[in-house]
């Protein structure tokens, strides 16, 4: 599903050196860095955002490098929690969650209020659909962040850091959700360098280091 | 295309709820900084045909002998127009000089000759010009004086320098600040937003849909601005002109209208292009 061959990027100092991934159709696998620099990088790529200087990514068989701009149609398969949020200031909370359906699918207004409040209702939001930004909480922010990477129900899913501002027992949820999901066929993808997950789920694990990735 | 555009007035309407204290107060700053470079234009524009006008002013009285007929009058006076660089010629008759002079100094002209003769006021483009007319016109048969009056040219070399001081150091002090304040304006309404531009393109939007409510947004202020603070600038133009006596020498309100007109026309039409360029995202 997501595969990294040989990937230099373009910095005078690659931040990715010869980096090799490849995480099957289905599999649940994690991420532990060194660099966030590096996972960023790694991020970037994925989105699309970065070339590499050598090497290719590939995400359900296409390589992303054939692209001249970025493919929506791979963009579509893609869910992915950010560290930092990434939520629109502008929007409300309805808007924000769903903002990627908006953009790469051409559903009515209607259905997508629908598909918004029902995700939001999953994740404990509902009651603030119309709130703005500033009104949540960092709890509720990453809840809203987790929401709006799984509302395109995509192949794939990163999740940068997702445990960040949840309590314990939210964190343990989280994870036995995205288990479920791996179990229904979704590849996720996780960085973190959280030790409790790493003993929560069971999956693939990796360590991101110099620019390279090993197994553990 | 519906789609885009019902896009496009949502991201506009959310963008302008959310910042409407942003956009108001640069809004209201971008129609002053439109008021002061109006006024700092206008200045420029004034001093500039005032120095056209004042170089256009070389002066040299051309004194003809007491024997020359009214047909060689018109003679000379043909001959001097005919060369390069005259503006104007203005012919004095030696009765209504000395009759000016004695009005001038108070006295009765009676019983006193008449020592005057009679005389052209030449006008020129340039001391270049003078020099020359006055070499040309002291040949000319009939003519017995070509006199330049060297303190006046002096004077009015001087005055056309500091005009030219003026101007640049008006260019620089005003108009640079004004240019910078209002593209500084421009670009922080967008650089304020980095965030959620950011966000929308890790989501997968285009670049160029990112940003065309942005581009939307600073092209309608900076060009509304623009016609409001030249409207406001022209109705005080023509205010302070026909209200404050003695401004008769500055441009009319029509042709300042005019200039000011072309100017905002050239810099609305170029500005959504330059502000493609000022509108930079992280990538």
């Amino acid at each position: 599903m997501l595969k990294f061959k040989n990937i230099t990027t373009n910095e005078k100092k690659p931040s990715l050196n010869n980096l090799n991934l490849n995480v099957l159709n289905g599999k649940f696998a994690l991420l532990n860095y060194k660099s966030k620099t590096e996972k960023n990088k790694m991020i970037d790529l994925i989105c699309q955002l970065d070339t590499p200087k050598s090497g290719g990514v590939m995400i359900g068989g296409k390589n992303l490098s054939k692209f001249n701009c970025r493919s929506k149609v791979i963009q579509k398969r893609i869910g992915i929690c950010f560290e930092d949020f990434k939520l629109i200031q502008t929007k409300n909370v309805l808007a924000n969650v769903t903002f990627p359906l908006k953009i790469h699918t051409k559903l009515p207004p209607k259905k997508l209020i629908e598909a918004g409040e029902k995700q939001l209702k999953n994740f404990g939001l509902l009651d603030k659909k119309n709130n703005f930004l500033t009104t949540l909480n960092l709890q509720e922010k990453q809840r809203l962040n987790i929401a709006r990477s799984l509302i395109l129900d995509p192949e794939l899913i990163i999740l940068d850091n997702p445990q960040i501002h949840l309590k314990a027992e939210e964190i343990e949820s989280l994870m036995k959700y995205f288990q479920d999901l791996n179990k229904k066929g979704k590849t996720i993808v996780i960085f973190t360098n959280n030790k409790k997950i790493e003993n929560m789920i069971n999956c693939d694990k990796y360590i991101l280091e110099k620019g390279a990735i090993s197994n553990v | 295309m519906f789609k885009k555009i019902n896009q496009m007035n949502t991201e506009i309407n959310e963008l302008i709820q959310k910042n409407i204290t942003y956009y108001t107060l640069s809004f209201t700053t971008l129609i002053f900084a439109f008021l002061f470079f109006n006024i700092s234009v206008i200045s420029v524009y004034n001093i500039y045909q005032s120095n056209k006008a004042l170089s256009k002013s070389y002066t040299l009285n051309v004194y003809m002998n007491n024997n020359v007929s009214q047909n060689s009058i018109e003679k000379i006076e043909k001959n001097i127009l005919t060369l390069n660089g005259i503006e104007q010629i203005g012919y004095l008759n030696k009765e209504l000089a000395f009759k000016k002079l004695a009005d001038q100094l108070g006295l009765s002209n009676r019983g006193i000759g008449n020592p005057l003769l009679n005389s052209f006021i030449v006008k020129t483009k340039g001391e270049e010009n003078l020099n020359n007319a006055k070499v040309i016109i002291d040949e000319i048969d009939g003519v017995k004086e070509v006199v330049i009056n060297q303190k006046s040219i002096t004077t009015l070399d001087e005055k056309i320098k500091r005009n030219n001081k003026l101007i640049i150091g008006l260019l620089i002090i005003t108009l640079l600040p004004i240019k910078i304040m209002i593209f500084n304006i421009m670009h922080s309404s967008v650089v304020s937003q980095n965030h959620d531009i950011e966000a929308k393109f890790y989501l997968g939007m285009e670049k160029r849909e990112i940003l065309r409510p942005y581009y939307f947004i600073n092209n309608i202020k900076f060009i509304s601005a623009a016609i409001i603070g030249s409207l406001i600038f022209l109705n005080l133009y023509e205010f302070i002109q026909s209200q404050i006596v003695g401004l008769n020498y500055i441009v009319s309100t029509i042709q300042a209208g005019i200039v000011v007109g072309i100017i905002i026309i050239i810099v609305s039409l170029v500005f959504p292009f330059l502000s493609f360029n000022l509108v930079k995202v992280k990538r």
